[in-house]
C-alpha cells in the first residue's frame, strides 16, 4: 500500500503541495478502510498472494495437501466397504467348512453303513457347491476373491473339480502419501487353490550374454548404477556407467575409455566379464570403486590387487531368467526340446510340444495354454519355471514324453531325488521286517527286495540294477524312470518265455503297491507290455492343491470306496483349510481396524491442517476490526485538521 | 538631476510595482495549475548618474522575470518519475500474472493437477470399473485445457503489452515534436530580449512535454545558453536546437507472437531503453511474461513426457491393433537421440507383448536402443526393423514422417518395460500428447477408449500396478528435472511469481515514495504560496503608493516653481 510518508519539505509549502498531500492522505485512509472491509467481510487475509508470499506459499502447500487428503479419505471409505463386503461373504464358510468336518467324523470309522456315508456324500457336495458360490461373490462390480482379475469369477466346477481362474496378486491402493495398503484377499489365501510348485532341483543357469540386462543380474536384484576406476598402475580412468541398460554396453564403455596410452580388452563371457590390458604394455590391471558405490563388486570386477596384464576373470554375475530368455542359452544347450512332456492332472493327460520354442516364454505359454489347468511361471529365484496346479480335487503329475524335457526343465514329478516319505500324498511307502517285494525275470529267477532301507526312488532302482543276481546282461531286469508317463519302469532284453515279468508281493507289504509296481489291492503287478519286456509303474507322486475344496471334493471321493487312510488324511486338511479360513478373517479383521484407525487419524490430521491453513490465510478478525476502527479515527482527524487548516489565509485579516 | 527627472524616476517606480503587481497576479492565477513554475520580479536599482561630484541614483530597474526553479532537482525529479513508470508498469504485469495465476483461489492449477491424480487413485480403487477410467481420461482433459488456458491468457497479456509498447513510440514522437518546436520558439523569443527574461509560459509547457516524456523514457535534459533544451537517451541524441528524431516501430515474432521493436527511423539502430514506462514494457514483455509462458512450457512438457514415460510402460485391460505415433521423425538413419525429437530418448530397452485374442496367449519381444555413443547406435530404421521383425506386427511410416504400427488379425499388442524413454519420444502408448503449455492434450486414442489407460504392469488386463506409479507421480522424482518432481516444479513457478509480485509491489511503492518526497521539494521552491503573494502584493502596492504620493509632493514643488 502507498503510504504518504514522504518528508515535509522545511523550506515553505505552496498551496498546492498542501492540496496535495491532503488528497493523498485521504486516498490513503480511504483505500485501507476499503481493504481492511474486504477482510472482514471475506475472511481472508491474504486478498493476492503477494500481500504476503511466504504465508502464500506455506498456505498453497496446505491446501494442496489437504485436496491429497481428501482422496485419501476416499481411499479409505472405499476400500473399507470392500473389506468388509468381503469379511461378510467368509462368515459363513467357517461354519460350512465345520459342520462338513464334524459330519465326515461322524463317519470315519467301520461302522458306518453306506447309507450314512451317501448322506454325508450329499451334504459335501452341497458344501462344495456353496463355497463356489461364496469364492465367486461380487461386490460393486468386483469379484472379491480373483485377486487382481478382478473382472471374472475367481472359481469354477470342472468335472466334479475345482478350477481357479484368478491369481495371487493384491490389490492396493493409498492410505497416505506414498504408502500403499492391501484392499483384497485372494482366492488362493482364502481357501488354498493353487498348489505347491513341483520340486524341481535344477538350475537351468541362464548363460550371461551382451543382451543380458544389468537389472537382471544378482538373481533379479541388479546392480546400482555408478561409476568404477580403472587402472594400470600408471594410469587411472574413471568410467560412468549409469547409462549402461545390459552387460554389453558395460564391456563396451569399458573397451571405450581405457588408461590413457592402453587398450582394455572386455568380453562378456556365459557368467561374467573377463578384462585384460595390452600384454605389451606391461603394468598392473586394477579396478576399484568409486566414492562409496558398489558398481564394480556387483559386476563381479572389482580387484584392487591387481593381476598385472589380465586376464581379470570376473566372478558369476547370476543372471536371472527372464520371459525372453532363449532355451539355446539355458542349461549349456542342453535341452531336450524335441520330445515334449505330458501333463496328467484331474484324469486328462495333456501333452505339451516345445519343438518349435525360442524362449522360456514359449515355453511357458505352451504349458499355460494347453488346457491342463495348471499355471507356469518364473521362479522367485529367477533360476527355473514352477508349475502348479489350480485344479482342487485332481492329481496332477508331469512326466515325461519319450525324453528328458521335463526333468531338463527340471519340473518332472516323480525323480530319483524324490523322498520316499513323500510319495502318495506324504502317505510314504509302508514297509514290513523281512521283505516286501520280489521281481520274477522272463528266466524265471526271483529277486527279493527289503524296501526298509530305502530313501528315494533313486534307491530302489539302484537296488534293483545292483542286486547281485542281477548282473548278468542277457538276463538282467533293469529298472529306470519311466520314459513316457508313469513312474518306475522294469524293462529286460530277455525274449525267454519261462516266466512273464512281473513284481510280487511278498510279507503282506503294501510297499509295492506304493511303490506303483503293483496294483492297489492286487499281490501281483499288471501283465508287462512291448512283448512282455516292459512293466511300467504309476507315477506315485501327484502334486494336489491343499486346500478347503480339494478336501471336500477328495473327501466325497473316498467315502464312495471308504478309503479309511485317505478319509482320515483329508479329514486333517480340512481341519487346517479351516484354520486357513480363519487365518484369512483375522487378517481382514486387522486390516479393517487398522483402516478404522487410519480414518480416524485422518480426520484428526485434516482438522489440524485446516487449522494450520487459517492460521496463514484467514484474517484476525478481532485485529482487523481494531484496525478499521483506527483507521477510521485517523479519516476523521485527517478530514477535522485539513478543513482546520484550509481556513487560514492572510486574505482574511487584510 | 532636475524636478523632471525626479518624477521619470518615480514613474519608473510606478511601472516597475506595477510589474511586480501584473506578476503577482499571475502567481496567484496559477496556484492551482499542476507543474506552474512561480515567478519572481528581479529588481535592480537603476545605473547611478554623476552630478558634479556627487553620485545619484535613478531609481528602480525591472531586472527581469524569472521561473524560481532548481534545475538539478528537476534533474533527479526526472530520473525518479522514469524509474517510478518503469517500476508502476511492472507491477502491474505480475499482479495480473498473480492474477491468471489465481492460486489460493478454488480454480488453479494445482487444485486441477490434484483432481487429475485423484482420479487414478479412483481407478485404483475400482479398477474393473471402465466409467471410472473414463472419468480418468476427462479429468486430464480439464487439466490440459487448464494449462492451455493459463498459457493463452498470458499470452494476451504479452499482446496487450506489445500493443501499448506499439502505441509509446508515437507518443515519444508526438513528445519530441513539442519539445523541438517550444526550443525554437523559446530561443526565437529570449534571444531577441535584452533582459534576463525566461520566456515564461513557453518554458513552462515545454517542461511538461519533458516530464511527460521522462516518463516514457529515461532521458537526459540538457539546457543550452540558447536557451533550448537537448534531450538525449544513453548518449543518443534525440532532440537538439536544430533537430529531431524520429522512431519508428518495426515488427517481428517471437515465442510465436507478434513483438514490435522500436528503432530510430534513420540509422535503425535500438535506443537503449533502461528506465521509463517503455523501459517497464519491454522488461514486462520480453522477461517477466516471456519467461513465465518458458517455464509454463517447460512445466508442461516435464509433465507431459515424464507422466508418457511411466504410461507407456504400462498396458490397458485391452491392446492395439493400430496405433500411429505423435511426433515426427526427420532423420531416420540418425541415432534416435539426434533425430530431431523434442524428448530425447537414451540409453535402454522395450518389450513389445503381442497376444492372441483367442487363446489369450502373450508373446514377448525385447527392442534394445543402444545409445551409447559408441560403435552403432540405433536408428530409426533400425528401430522400425526391429518392430517389423515381431511375429504378427507391422510397422511403417506414414505420409507426415509419424511411426504407425498394425497387428495382424486376431492379435493384439502392448507395450512393457521402457528404460530407455523412446516410446514417449515418439508418442506411443502415450497418455498426454503435446510437449508445450499450449499443445498439450490427451491422446484421441484414450479419449475414444479409456479401456487403454495403462493401468497394468504384468500384460494386458493383468494388474493394477502401472496405476500405482502413476497415481503416486506428483511426488515421483524426475532424471530429468534434476530430481525435482512436478509437485515442486509447480510449486517453484508459482511461489517464483508470488515472490517476484511482491519483490515488484515494494519496488514500486519505494520508487513513488521517492518521487513524491522529490515532488515536495519542488514544490517547496516552485509552488505558489497565496499568503507569499499577498505579502508581495502589499509591498508593491505600498510602494506604489508612497511612489504616487512622491509623484504629487514633486508635483507641488513643480506647481510652486511654475507660478513664481
Amino acid at each position: 500500500m502507498t503510504s504518504p510518508l514522504t518528508g515535509i519539505p522545511t523550506t515553505r509549502v505552496s498551496n498546492l503541495y498542501a492540496q496535495q498531500r491532503l488528497l493523498a492522505q485521504l486516498n490513503f485512509d480511504q483505500i485501507e478502510l476499503f481493504r481492511l472491509q474486504t477482510q472482514i467481510s471475506t475472511g481472508q487475509r491474504l486478498l493476492v498472494p503477494s500481500d504476503d508470499p511466504s504465508a502464500a506459499t506455506r498456505g498453497q502447500a496446505l491446501q494442496s495437501l489437504l485436496e491429497r487428503k481428501d482422496q485419501i479419505k476416499v481411499n479409505l471409505d472405499t476400500n473399507q466397504s470392500f473389506l468388509s463386503a468381503t469379511d461378510a461373504a467368509l462368515t459363513s464358510v467357517s461354519s460350512l467348512l465345520t459342520s462338513s468336518y464334524g459330519s465326515a467324523l461322524g463317519v470315519v470309522d467301520t461302522t458306518s453303513t453306506q447309507a450314512q456315508r451317501d448322506g454325508v456324500r450329499a451334504e459335501l457336495n452341497q458344501a462344495i457347491q456353496q463355497l463356489v458360490d461364496t469364492g465367486n461373490q461380487e461386490f460393486r462390480e468386483r469379484f472379491l476373491f480373483s485377486g487382481t482379475r478382478s473382472d471374472a469369477p475367481a472359481f469354477d466346477l470342472v468335472n466334479g473339480y475345482v478350477r481357479y481362474n484368478g491369481n495371487e496378486e493384491r490389490l492396493v491402493s493409498f492410505s497416505d502419501i506414498g504408502v500403499l495398503f492391501e484392499t483384497n484377499i485372494d482366492g488362493n489365501a482364502v481357501f488354498g487353490a493353487i498348489s505347491e510348485p513341483v520340486r524341481g532341483t535344477v538350475d537351468l543357469n541362464p548363460a550371461l550374454t551382451d543382451s543380458t540386462r544389468l537389472a537382471d543380474l544378482r538373481g533379479g536384484r541388479g546392480v546400482e548404477p555408478g561409476s568404477i576406476v580403472i587402472s594400470d598402475a600408471t594410469n587411472t580412468s574413471t568410467i560412468d556407467l549409469s547409462g549402461a541398460e545390459t552387460i554389453g554396453d558395460v564391456a563396451a564403455l569399458i573397451e571405450a575409455n581405457p588408461p590413457s596410452g592402453r587398450t582394455v580388452t572386455a568380453t562378456v563371457t556365459s557368467t561374467g566379464l573377463t578384462i585384460s590390458l595390452d600384454a605389451g604394455g606391461g603394468g598392473n590391471l586394477t579396478i576399484d570403486e568409486v566414492g562409496a558405490g558398489h558398481a564394480a563388486e556387483q559386476l563381479g570386477i572389482l580387484e584392487t590387487g591387481g593381476v598385472l596384464t589380465g586376464p581379470l576373470v570376473g566372478e558369476d554375475v547370476d543372471p536371472r531368467i527372464r520371459e525372453t530368455t532363449e532355451l539355446a542359452n539355458l542349461v549349456g544347450g542342453t535341452l531336450d526340446q524335441t520330445s515334449g512332456l505330458q501333463i496328467t492332472n484331474g484324469d486328462e493327460t495333456f501333452v505339451v510340444d516345445i519343438s518349435t520354442a525360442d524362449t522360456i516364454e514359449d515355453v511357458l505359454n505352451a504349458i499355460n495354454s494347453a488346457g491342463a489347468s495348471v499355471t507356469a511361471q518364473i521362479n522367485e529365484a529367477g533360476n527355473g519355471i514352477d508349475v502348479r496346479s489350480r485344479l482342487s480335487g485332481a492329481d496332477l503329475y508331469i512326466s515325461e514324453n519319450g525324453g528328458t524335457t521335463a526333468s531338463d526343465l527340471g519340473i518332472r514329478s516323480f525323480v530319483g531325488e524324490s523322498d520316499l516319505d513323500d510319495l502318495n500324498h506324504g502317505l510314504g511307502v509302508h514297509t514290513v521286517t523281512g521283505t516286501d517285494f520280489a521281481i520274477r525275470r522272463r528266466d524265471g529267477a526271483v529277486l527279493e527286495f527289503d524296501a526298509s532301507s530305502f530313501d528315494t526312488v533313486q534307491d530302489v532302482i539302484d537296488a534293483i540294477n545292483n542286486h547281485v543276481d542281477n548282473q548278468v546282461p542277457a538276463t538282467q531286469v533293469t529298472a529306470q524312470l519311466a520314459a513316457s508317463g508313469g513312474g518306475i519302469e522294469l524293462v529286460t532284453t530277455d525274449t525267454a518265455t519261462v516266466a512273464t515279468l512281473a513284481v510280487l508281493k511278498r510279507n503282506g507289504s503294501e510297499a509295492a503297491e506304493d511303490l506303483g509296481l503293483i496294483p492297489v489291492g492286487a499281490s501281483e503287478s499288471d501283465p508287462p507290455t512291448g512283448g512282455g519286456s516292459t512293466l511300467t509303474g504309476r507315477d506315485v507322486n501327484p502334486i494336489e492343491v491343499e486346500g478347503a475344496f480339494n478336501a471336500l471334493i477328495r473327501l466325497e471321493r473316498a467315502l464312495v470306496t471308504n478309503d479309511l487312510r485317505e478319509i482320515s488324511r483329508v479329514t486333517a486338511q480340512l481341519d487346517e483349510a479351516n484354520v486357513g479360513v480363519n487365518l484369512a478373517r483375522a487378517e481382514l479383521g486387522a486390516r479393517q481396524q487398522s483402516v478404522e484407525a487410519l480414518q480416524l487419524r485422518l480426520e484428526d490430521e485434516k482438522v489440524e491442517l485446516r487449522t494450520a491453513l487459517s492460521t496463514q490465510l484467514d484474517v484476525d478478525l478481532a485485529e482487523a476490526i481494531s484496525n478499521f476502527t483506527a483507521r477510521q479515527a485517523a479519516l476523521q482527524a485527517t478530514l477535522q485538521s485539513a478543513a482546520t487548516i484550509s481556513q487560514l489565509t492572510l486574505l482574511d485579516f487584510l | 538631476m532636475s524636478l523632471f527627472g525626479s518624477i521619470r524616476m518615480a514613474n519608473n517606480t510606478l511601472q516597475a510595482q506595477q510589474i511586480g503587481l501584473q506578476v503577482v497576479g499571475q502567481n496567484i492565477a496559477n496556484v492551482n495549475t499542476p507543474g506552474y513554475i512561480r515567478e519572481e520580479v528581479i529588481f535592480e536599482p537603476a545605473p547611478a548618474q554623476r552630478q558634479g561630484n556627487i553620485i545619484l541614483g535613478l531609481g528602480v530597474r525591472v531586472a527581469g522575470v524569472v521561473q524560481k526553479i532548481d534545475k538539478f532537482l528537476e534533474d533527479r525529479l526526472r530520473g525518479s518519475s522514469s524509474d517510478a513508470a518503469n517500476s508502476d508498469v511492472q507491477q502491474q504485469t505480475y499482479l495480473e500474472l498473480e492474477r491468471l495465476l489465481g492460486e489460493l483461489g478454488e480454480n488453479d492449477l494445482s487444485t486441477s493437477l490434484n483432481a487429475f491424480f485423484s482420479s487414478i487413485s479412483e481407478v485404483l480403487n475400482q479398477p474393473e470399473n471402465s466409467a471410472i477410467r473414463n472419468l480418468a481420461v476427462l479429468q486430464g482433459q480439464t487439466l490440459t485445457d487448464d494449462i492451455g488456458r493459463l498459457a493463452e491468457q498470458v499470452a494476451t497479456a504479452r499482446n496487450d503489452v506489445n500493443d501499448q509498447i506499439i502505441s509509446s513510440a508515437d507518443d515519444i514522437n508526438r513528445l519530441t515534436k513539442e519539445i523541438f518546436d517550444f526550443n525554437r520558439q523559446i530561443a526565437i523569443f529570449e534571444s531577441s530580449d535584452i533582459s534576463e527574461s525566461d520566456a515564461v509560459g513557453l518554458r513552462d509547457q515545454r517542461n511538461q512535454a519533458i516530464i511527460e516524456l521522462a516518463e516514457l523514457i529515461d532521458i537526459q535534459a540538457v539546457e543550452q545558453p540558447s536557451g533550448a533544451v537537448n534531450i538525449s537517451i544513453n548518449g543518443e541524441f534525440i532532440v537538439n536546437e536544430v533537430a529531431r528524431r524520429e522512431l519508428t516501430v518495426v515488427e517481428t515474432t517471437d515465442r510465436g507472437q507478434p513483438v514490435a521493436e522500436i528503432q530510430f527511423v534513420e540509422t535503425g539502430s535500438v535506443p537503449g531503453f533502461t528506465s521509463g514506462r517503455v523501459a517497464g514494457l519491454f522488461t514486462s514483455r520480453d522477461e517477466v511474461l516471456a519467461e513465465f509462458l518458458d517455464e509454463l512450457d517447460s512445466f508442461s512438457a516435464a509433465l507431459a513426457f515424464e507422466f508418457n514415460r511411466v504410461h507407456s510402460s504400462g498396458q490397458g485391460l485391452l491392446g492395439y491393433q493400430e496405433l500411429t505415433g505423435e511426433f515426427r521423425i526427420e532423420e531416420t538413419d540418425e541415432p534416435l537421440d539426434a533425430a530431431g525429437l523434442s524428448f530425447a530418448p537414451e540409453n535402454g530397452s522395450l518389450q513389445v507383448l503381442v497376444r492372441n485374442l483367442d487363446t489369450g496367449v502373450t508373446e514377448t519381444t525385447d527392442i534394445f536402443i543402444d545409445l551409447d555413443g559408441l560403435d552403432t547406435d540405433t536408428t530409426y530404421d533400425d528401430f522400425l526393423a526391429a518392430l517389423n521383425g515381431v511375429d504378427g506386427l507391422t510397422a511403417s511410416t506414414t505420409s507426415d514422417a509419424r511411426i504407425t504400427l498394425a497387428a495382424d488379425a486376431g492379435l493384439e499388442f502392448s507395450f512393457a518395460n521402457d528404460t530407455s524413454g523412446l516410446l514417449a519420444a515418439l508418442g506411443l502408448n502415450t497418455f498426454f500428447e503435446g510437449d508445450s503449455a499450449r499443445t498439450i492434450g490427451i491422446r484421441q486414442e484414450l479419449i475414444d477408449d479409456a479401456r487403454l489407460l495403462a493401468a497394468s504392469g504384468g500384460g494386458i488386463g493383468e494388474d493394477t500396478d502401472n496405476a500405482v506409479l502413476l497415481a503416486d507421480f506428483a511426488n515421483r522424482e524426475l532424471d530429468s528435472a534434476n530430481g525435482s518432481s512436478v509437485d515442486s516444479l509447480y510449486r517453484n513457478l508459482s511461489s517464483s511469481v508470488t515472490q517476484a509480485t511482491a519483490v515488484a509491489r515494494s519496488i514500486a511503492e519505494g520508487d513513488q515514495v521517492f518521487m513524491q518526497s522529490l515532488e515536495s521539494q519542488r514544490f517547496a521552491t516552485s509552488g505558489v504560496n497565496l499568503d507569499d503573494e499577498i505579502v508581495r502584493m502589499i509591498s508593491y502596492q505600498r510602494a506604489y503608493q508612497a511612489a504616487a504620493r512622491y509623484i504629487a509632493e514633486i508635483n507641488e514643488l513643480l506647481e510652486i516653481l511654475v507660478s513664481i
